[in-house]
């Protein structure tokens, strides 16, 4: 499972551009591989992605998740790791 | 140049020693020390009277035996077996791009140096055994383009381009979804033709227009407002959707011609596709690749 620390230590490695409730996230690369993914984050992606920033655990943005969007711990837990797993996959295509 | 390491057929055009290209409404002065220069047969049309006015000059230095800049590159533009080029000093304002021959065995050609502060450039180029040179061979070229493009409001895409009825329009998408095809179904409806491959976007006091820039074959230069940009694939039936926001900005740069070796060079490419989908209307569009889709474009779009 990709953790939150990895993910932020990623995130150097992106440019973010928040568009009204979507973010689009490009990566840096050194050669031309993969060169024209681009990531968009809906609303709840946006969310976290702001949300990983070196101080919070998984545990407080999943709480700060079920807070904002009204969710249980459970689904925010589970929508955090798919988060996660998914950035992880793209950023190290 | 041909797999020889010399000037091949295709540089025709001998160039005074200062020479001046207008390309997409930029000066491009070049110093060459001599007249021993010569431009691809795609920079001909391009060529206009000498002047001291210039959006870049590149001095042009001919060496008997190019070397690679000291260290690694951050970036590399390669595939299997062939090299493109690559990029020295990436966090710098001023970077170093060493381009490569095309043609096996890939041989070093240009070493370039790129200063994105300060439009005086140098191009350090392989001299032949001729005694000519070609400072702007073929990749360098539209590389000069790109960096030229991080100065200004501008970008370039792979796209078709074409003006009908006082509207240009743009397609892209990628490669093999129909660009040159839906390119040349306007063009026999009498549209006004950019390019069928490759556009320069610029944006001028808030309007924005798409230009042409060289190719390997000879073309005259072209321009026209950008009224519209299609995101074009082969479809059963012809369909278009607008696109808004985050879906518009990733859906147009995608096809952006990118090099991210920078963060610099990512925020201006975002900044420059935010403002544009802005004002630009963008699409979603599915085609037949038939005179339909013309129909469709005029009665349904933009």
């Amino acid at each position: 499972m990709v953790s939150v620390q990895q993910i932020y230590e990623c995130k150097q490695h992106l440019i973010a551009r928040r568009m009204g409730n979507e973010v689009i996230l490009v990566p840096v690369r050194s050669s031309v591989s993969g060169m024209s993914r681009i990531f968009t984050l809906n609303e709840v992606g946006a969310f976290i992605f702001d949300e990983i920033n070196g101080l919070n655990s998984a545990s407080d943005i999943a709480r700060h998740i079920s807070e904002a969007f009204d969710v249980d711990m459970n689904t925010a837990m589970t929508d955090l790791q798919d988060f996660l797993n998914k950035l992880f996959a793209f950023i190290h295509e | 140049m041909n797999d020889t390491g010399e000037i091949g057929d295709t540089t025709t055009a001998v160039t005074p020693a200062i020479c001046c290209l207008h390309i997409a409404g930029f000066r491009i002065r070049i110093v060459n020390p001599d007249e021993n220069s010569r431009l691809e047969t795609g920079y001909l049309h391009y060529i206009v009277p000498k002047s001291d006015l210039y959006d870049l000059e590149l001095t042009v230095i001919p060496v008997q035996k190019l070397k690679l800049p000291p260290g690694i590159p951050a970036f590399e533009a390669s595939s299997p077996g062939k090299k493109y080029f690559s990029i020295y000093n990436a966090d710098n304002d001023r970077i170093l791009l060493a381009v490569y021959n095309p043609n096996p065995p890939y041989q070093l050609q240009q070493v370039a140096e790129i200063c994105l502060h300060d439009p005086h450039w140098t191009i350090h180029t392989q001299l032949f055994q001729s005694g000519l040179y070609s400072a702007l061979a073929y990749p360098l070229g539209p590389l000069i383009f790109y960096h030229l493009c991080l100065l200004h409001p501008a970008i370039m895409i792979h796209a078709s381009g074409v003006g009908f009825q006082g509207k240009g329009r743009l397609f892209t998408g990628f490669s093999g979804t129909g660009k040159s095809t839906m390119a040349e179904l306007w063009i026999k409806n009498q549209a006004f033709p950019v390019n069928d491959d490759r556009i320069l976007i610029r944006s001028n006091n808030g309007r924005f227009e798409m230009h042409n820039t060289p190719m390997f074959y000879a073309q005259h230069p072209a321009s026209y407002p950008l009224d519209a940009v299609y995101l074009i694939r082969h479809n059963a039936f012809n369909r278009i959707v607008p696109l808004k926001g985050a879906e518009a900005v990733s859906g147009m740069l995608a096809f952006c011609i990118q090099h991210h070796y920078s963060r610099r060079n990512i925020e201006s490419h975002l900044e420059f596709i935010s403002g544009l989908v802005e004002k630009v209307p963008v699409f979603s569009c599915g085609f037949v690749p038939d005179n339909s889709i013309v129909r469709y474009i005029v009665e349904n779009g933009v």
